[in-house]
């Protein structure tokens, strides 16, 4: 195993651990961010409880494995996203703190006024969380504000532009689809039948093939497109890619006027893993793009750990991965009884 | 400035973080041996035991899984050049830490909290032993990490960079598994005051028929205090002697030929911890001999229910005698800390340290009240989960 063989594995397997983390974290965040519109009562508010709290912690550690990759693997992308990006990761980090809390700490206390702010902190959270990584992943394909040296460009906010708003409000629309789908297949009772009906009502549906489009345009990003990298020149067929990704997101939008929740799920995942894919490939061999010059943006061989370590996390990600996912494969199975309105 | 308020934010962070950490990887491993009892010989009362210190555990599981999310982001935030220098060799214990260690007690302690009243007696042990596996290996993981910071072994320095050279050493690194063993007996110790303490509360003004029970729980309390405080002394003392081999400098400090304002600290905060360390022994003596006459006295319940900071404080000084004692060292011999510092506006690190400190203000309040309803409760007729909460 040599070096650029190894920097190109652990590129595929961050971008997988990306993949694997929001393709899940979207419906637990979706259906936690429609608690406080969704729930007539505290019965319903308990059902998703249940229905998003049994998986959450799980899938947070796909985030963690993700951002500690990048760390083993890359040290210099993690250092300096990281510092750039100071004021982001601290909210984001405020709004993970506060939805693990309160997932869990909701109803320990029988007490109305504290119910009802831990219901609004989890929603508002939820919201904020996939948000805000919508902005970083759309940024971390499209560049982040790095000069030359490595060294933030521009203040604070330089990271939200229309695109990176775009793929954050694209991020929170196919949560908010998911979410409501997640609901519907996952608990029983007047809650299921109401939940997708709800946010049809308010138009989500026609978000994500909307926002995709804003994004896939790069508008306001320059020459730094995703669709100039390496692979998409070398091969034009990968086009394909962002095509069904549009695709899927009309999936979306068809399946959630039809109120059909199952196909609904699907299409808003595959729709999440796509847009990543598309995005990962068009970034490709640059770790860290930057949005001041491409010239500045940091590749997998500027980065790259030595290969001695490299090939430690390789292995070790070969032999867990398939581990992990056949326990929480089998958790997802053996824990998929729906939840009911008196006994959640 | 940087410098000052990233270590400031740093410190707090995580010693916020390690009010959870030492009470929940000890006690999961309480609830482990309840739950074991109860698969063998399926007896009711280790059930309700179990149950009753799981809620104890989760909540604080909860606060403490969370916050050490915080640590990961500074590295990255506020100690950037450090992760840079230290990336080749700090990363794969990082990454280990993840994908064995985290992964698993995340996965079940979801089951754990939101499904144990549908589990049967088998998958019940299977749950809290995996958790109990997972909290283990992720503070042997995490110590890995940090025992290389102490003594740097499996690397060299090539003038800008840790390069790494020997896995295995760094694995096998001998501080760590001193420091893994020392680390893992004090958070037990502690839990087991905690045990013993919500015990002495419930004997004293609990419900009339949880009071069997809590004799039982308070039982193992006294135990467990007892069996690790033998044990501390004894591999501490070899911990010190193996320190006087790689960290000179810090038994230097600890001994007083080093009278620099922190080594004075570091002195002190020695003492203090060798001195609640035979108190504990003495304490745990005492308890397991005159068992019957704690089970009758009010009084000494009454004091029992307040010695649970006593560890916490033990901790707290030893952790102070590792950390300070390695200073001025990030990488002991190697970087100094103000070298691994971000190049970040100090306006920003302005911003994070002071919200931070209101956020978690808010959280110790949260996570102080939620345990206390939760102990006062005492033991309920339903099986956990959330069922009929």
């Amino acid at each position: 195993m040599n070096s650029a063989f190894l920097g190109d594995a652990l590129f595929v397997v961050i971008a997988l651990s990306w993949t694997v983390y929001l393709v899940q974290e979207i419906f637990i965040t979706g259906s936690s961010a429609l608690n406080l519109t969704l729930a007539k009562d505290e019965g319903e508010r308990k059902q998703i409880q249940v229905a998003s709290g049994l998986h959450w912690d799980g899938i947070e550690v796909w985030l963690i494995a993700a951002i500690v990759l990048t760390f083993g693997a890359f040290p210099l992308a993690f250092a300096t996203s990281f510092t750039v990006l100071y004021v982001v990761f601290f909210l984001l980090l405020y709004a993970l703190i506060t939805r693990g809390v309160v997932i869990e700490t909701l109803y320990k206390l029988d007490n109305s006024r504290w119910i009802r702010a831990n219901a609004i902190a989890w929603s508002v959270s939820s919201g904020l969380i996939v948000f805000l990584l919508g902005v970083y992943v759309t940024s971390l394909f499209y560049g982040l504000p790095i000069e030359a040296d490595h060294s933030a460009s521009g203040s604070v906010f330089a990271l939200f532009n229309v695109t990176t708003i775009g793929g954050g409000l694209l991020f929170l629309s196919l949560a908010l689809a998911s979410g409501a789908a997640w609901i519907a297949l996952t608990t029983e009772g007047a809650l299921a039948d109401n939940a997708t009906a709800l946010i049809k009502k308010y138009g989500i549906f026609l978000m994500p093939p909307v926002f995709l489009l804003l994004v896939f345009m790069g508008f306001n990003v320059l020459d730094n497109s995703i669709f100039i990298g390496v692979l998409f020149t070398a091969a034009p067929i990968l086009f394909v890619l962002p095509a069904l990704t549009f695709v899927t997101s009309l999936g979306v939008l068809y399946f959630g006027l039809k109120q059909q929740a199952d196909r609904l799920f699907l299409f808003a995942l595959l729709t999440m893993a796509l847009f990543l894919v598309t995005g990962f490939v068009g970034t490709y061999p640059i770790v860290l793009p930057s949005r001041v010059d491409p010239a500045f943006g940091i590749t997998i061989a500027d980065a790259m750990t030595q290969v001695a370590s490299a090939r430690i996390i390789f292995i070790a990600v070969c032999f867990f991965y398939p581990l992990i996912l056949f326990y929480q494969g089998w958790k997802y199975k053996r824990f998929a009884q729906k939840v009911k309105p008196h006994d959640a | 400035m940087v410098e000052i308020l990233s270590r400031l934010q740093f410190a707090l962070t995580i010693a916020f973080h390690f009010i959870f950490v030492p009470l929940t990887v000890g006690l999961i491993i309480i609830v482990l041996v309840f739950e074991f009892r109860y698969y063998r010989k399926g007896e009711e009362k280790f059930k309700k035991l179990s149950n009753y210190f799981s809620d104890i555990f989760l909540i604080n599981y909860a606060f403490g899984i969370v916050t050490g999310i915080a640590m990961t982001v500074q590295f990255g935030t506020n100690w950037g050049n450090f992760s840079i220098a230290m990336g080749d060799v700090f990363g794969s214990p990082l990454v280990l830490e993840a994908i064995i260690a985290f992964f698993l007690e995340s996965t079940f302690n979801g089951i754990w909290f939101f499904r144990r009243h549908a589990l049967s007696k088998g998958l019940r042990l299977l749950t809290v032993a995996m958790i109990t596996a997972g909290t283990t290996l992720s503070a042997v993981w995490i110590i890995t990490a940090n025992g290389f910071m102490h003594n740097p072994v499996g690397a060299t320095w090539n003038g800008t960079k840790m390069v790494l050279e020997d896995f295995g050493q760094i694995v096998l690194n001998p501080y760590t598994w001193y420091m893994f063993v020392h680390n893992h007996l004090s958070a037990i110790l502690l839990s087991g005051f905690v045990v013993l303490a919500i015990s002495s509360w419930h004997l004293l003004k609990g419900k009339a028929e949880d009071k069997e029970l809590f004799k039982t729980a308070a039982r193992y309390g006294t135990w467990i205090i007892l069996i690790t405080s033998i044990l501390l002394p004894v591999l501490g003392n070899s911990y010190l002697a193996y320190l006087n081999t790689v960290q000179p400098t810090k038994i230097d400090m600890i001994t007083g030929l080093d009278t620099a304002a922190l080594a004075v600290v570091v002195r002190l905060s020695f003492h203090v911890m060798v001195g609640l360390g035979f108190v504990f022994l003495g304490f745990g003596i005492y308890t397991t001999v005159f068992r019957k006459r704690y089970e009758q006295s009010p009084t000494l319940q009454k004091y029992y229910i307040y010695l649970v900071p006593l560890p916490y404080i033990a901790i707290i000084a030893g952790w102070l005698v590792t950390e300070l004692g390695r200073q001025p060292w990030i990488i002991y011999g190697i970087m100094e800390t103000s070298a691994g510092v971000s190049d970040v506006p100090v306006s920003q690190v302005w911003f994070s340290l002071i919200t931070i400190v209101l956020f978690y203000g808010i959280l110790f309040v949260m996570d102080y009240v939620l345990t206390i309803a939760r102990i006062k409760k005492g033991i309920l007729a339903h099986e956990g989960g959330v069922v009929n909460e």
